[in-house]
């Protein structure tokens, strides 16, 4: 099925029935680099919600999610992470520490095949069923998605230039001094959202739905195609993630983590950059270093000898950018269930840096602002052996500040270790942050 | 035999289980040093036949609880963080390296072969403690990689056999094995 047409149908999906929706966005022809990801899963009329608190034990997570039976789409911030951890953090979050969320409806998208399949639980709603099916078989109007002339406000960085970097230079005093071998620095950016964006769902005068900001999400997976796109609701939050990155995928009890590091963005794709980004001591240390912290991560709850190192230093490409990446893998132990192994493998250890937990508390002094949600992942999870998760970088989302002005929070960082240089890691930081400033403020 | 893998809130720590699972078959019981090692004052180090100290971040000097570990005069291997506490304990110092590297492979001399290992130390040993030997070094340098006790059994490697990039990890485990007389 053809990209346009896809898009004005997912869009009737979040529009007319408010789903949240869980889009892989990238088929071969999209990016010849790209491992394949292929199934998008939408959520339609939520039956049972968990939002995360403070105290919310691991135990209540796993019952919510493996109790009932039914499949649960959801997140867990980065602030869980320091949580469980034990960090202190006395940083404003803008959305809870987790949400998760069951589902009367489920669709699930085969983008390869284009295969649809639409599971629903006993009690859903059959009239709103038979309006899917009605979306689905007549499916809408292909229609540019992002409302032109919306121009947001220039983004406001919590670090200035200056700022980033000398924070830079103090994570390399930090790795000089043994405290830490690799560290991720992160900057958040905040953009005022025009009055006249929507991002709440209205209906115009001739009774159509629609909405800016889904328009946008779907504007974003039309044009930059990345594995693990999600569109979530919390509350009156709508969160925006176009992921790249596999987190931790688990199918039977067959554990696989792709985490990427080393990135080089390009104007003109060649051969010759990825050999360059492939022979790059900076860039394969990177990318080592944190093989070697999430063969730890795993490892917790996999069999002795099962967890391997495979396709070390493969490269894809996204938003023109070449990104290199390792796949591990191990076994889950039978005593254990995937969500044991998300706990304490969490937060994602490419996002962290290595050793994690001294890392982490670093980056909770350098870091002005909370990541909270950002850095976290989004998960998809079936039952006790099988589910899949993203790292949720590129991600942002709409919320209201303090004074009830409507922002659009985004993130980007990048990794340091001891051969990096500041100004670089500036702007590798800036090349992952430009996709939502050219989108929205141009 | 009863191995206790202490570990010093790193991140490695999981990889070496898994390592000393391979090279011994034996699994081993781990310890947290936690935020000041209070773990390991309680803990009944008699019961274990060998004791490994694991990678770790900051100064050896952070780690003040690990007296009792050599007082129980039981093997033990360090492994980087780990070898640099052993030789803090015997009275030798450990400073900044000037080339400091994580995440790379590199070449150690090692009875007159060359074997390549991953690195990971900002750190290194500057001075050799008392009792303590070098017989292994970085190739080309004198950056001190092996160190063992001349009369006691304990050893400290300053590479990580545990990392995906040592090649043949688990003989660096048989090689003190070997030397502490339990293989």
């Amino acid at each position: 099925m053809q990209r346009q047409k896809l898009a004005a149908l997912f869009n009737g999906f979040a529009t007319r029935f408010d789903a949240d929706m869980f889009l892989s966005g990238v088929t071969e022809e999209d990016a010849p680099l790209r491992r394949s990801a292929n199934t998008c899963i939408i959520g339609i009329d939520p039956v049972s919600e968990l939002i995360v608190q403070p105290d919310t034990t691991r135990e209540e997570i796993k019952s919510f999610c493996f109790d009932s039976g039914n499949e649960t789409l959801g997140y867990l911030s980065y602030t869980f992470g320091l949580k469980e951890r034990g960090i202190q953090s006395d940083k404003k979050n803008d959305l809870p520490l987790g949400h998760l969320k069951q589902y009367a409806i489920l669709v699930t998208v085969n983008l390869t095949t284009g295969f649809l399949e639409c599971s629903a639980i006993e009690t859903a709603d059959h009239w709103r069923l038979q309006r899917l099916k009605d979306l689905c078989t007549t499916p809408p109007h292909c229609e540019e998605l992002l409302p032109a002339g919306t121009a947001f406000s220039e983004p406001d960085p919590s670090m200035s230039r200056d700022e980033y970097i000398k924070g830079i230079e103090s994570v390399l005093e930090h790795i000089r001094n043994g405290d830490t071998y690799q560290l991720c620095l992160s900057s958040a950016f905040s953009m005022t959202v025009p009055e006249t964006f929507s991002t709440e769902i209205t209906c115009s005068s001739d009774k159509k739905k629609q909405c800016d900001a889904i328009g946008l999400f779907m504007h974003l997976w039309q044009n930059y195609p990345a594995a693990y796109y999600t569109w979530f609701s919390s509350d009156d939050a709508k969160i925006i993630s176009t992921s790249p990155e596999c987190f931790l995928r688990v199918e039977n009890g067959l554990i696989t983590s792709e985490p990427i590091k080393g990135t080089t963005a390009f104007d003109e794709f060649s051969e010759n950059l990825v050999t360059e980004l492939r022979e790059s001591p900076k860039e394969s240390a990177e990318l080592s270093m944190i093989v070697d912290l999430i063969r730890n991560d795993i490892s917790t709850h996999c069999e002795y000898g099962s967890v391997t190192v495979d396709r070390h230093k493969d490269i894809f490409t996204v938003d023109n950018m070449l990104q290199m990446y390792s796949v591990v893998r191990g076994t889950l132990k039978t005593e254990s269930t995937c969500l044991d192994l998300l706990f304490d493998a969490f937060p994602g250890g490419s996002i962290t840096g290595c050793p994690k937990l001294r890392t982490m508390q670093i980056i909770e002094k350098l870091e002005p602002h909370s990541r909270d949600l950002y850095c976290g992942s989004f998960l998809h999870i079936k039952n006790p052996t099988t589910m899949n998760s993203s790292i949720a970088i590129r991600t942002g989302w709409f919320t209201h500040d303090h004074s009830g002005i409507q922002k659009f929070r985004y993130f980007a960082g990048s990794g340091l270790v001891i051969d990096s240089v500041p100004e670089r890691e500036f702007e590798e930081t800036i090349a992952k942050a430009e996709k939502f400033r050219k989108v929205l403020s141009t | 035999m009863r191995i206790v893998l202490i570990d010093n809130n790193d991140s490695f720590t999981r990889n070496l289980e898994h390592l000393l699972v391979t090279a011994t078959s034996y699994v081993p019981e781990i310890i947290s040093y936690g935020e000041n090692g209070k773990a390991l004052s309680t803990c009944s180090l008699e019961q274990y036949d060998l004791i490994v100290i694991s990678p770790g971040p900051g100064h050896p000097v952070e780690y003040n609880a690990y007296n009792c570990v050599f007082e129980s005069r039981k093997p033990v291997l360090g492994i980087c963080m780990g070898m640099q506490i052993i030789n803090n304990y015997y009275g030798g110092t450990t400073d900044r390296l000037p080339d400091c590297v994580h995440g790379k492979t590199d070449k150690i001399e090692l009875n007159g072969q060359l074997k390549t290992v991953a690195r990971y130390h900002s750190l290194y040993l500057s001075s050799i403690g008392e009792g303590l030997r070098v017989t292994s070094t970085l190739s080309g340098t004198s950056v001190p990689m092996i160190v063992e006790h001349e009369n006691r059994p304990i050893m400290g490697l300053q590479f990580h056999p545990e990392s995906f990039l040592t090649e043949q990890g688990e003989w660096y485990i048989h090689h003190a094995t070997r030397f502490f007389g339990l293989s």
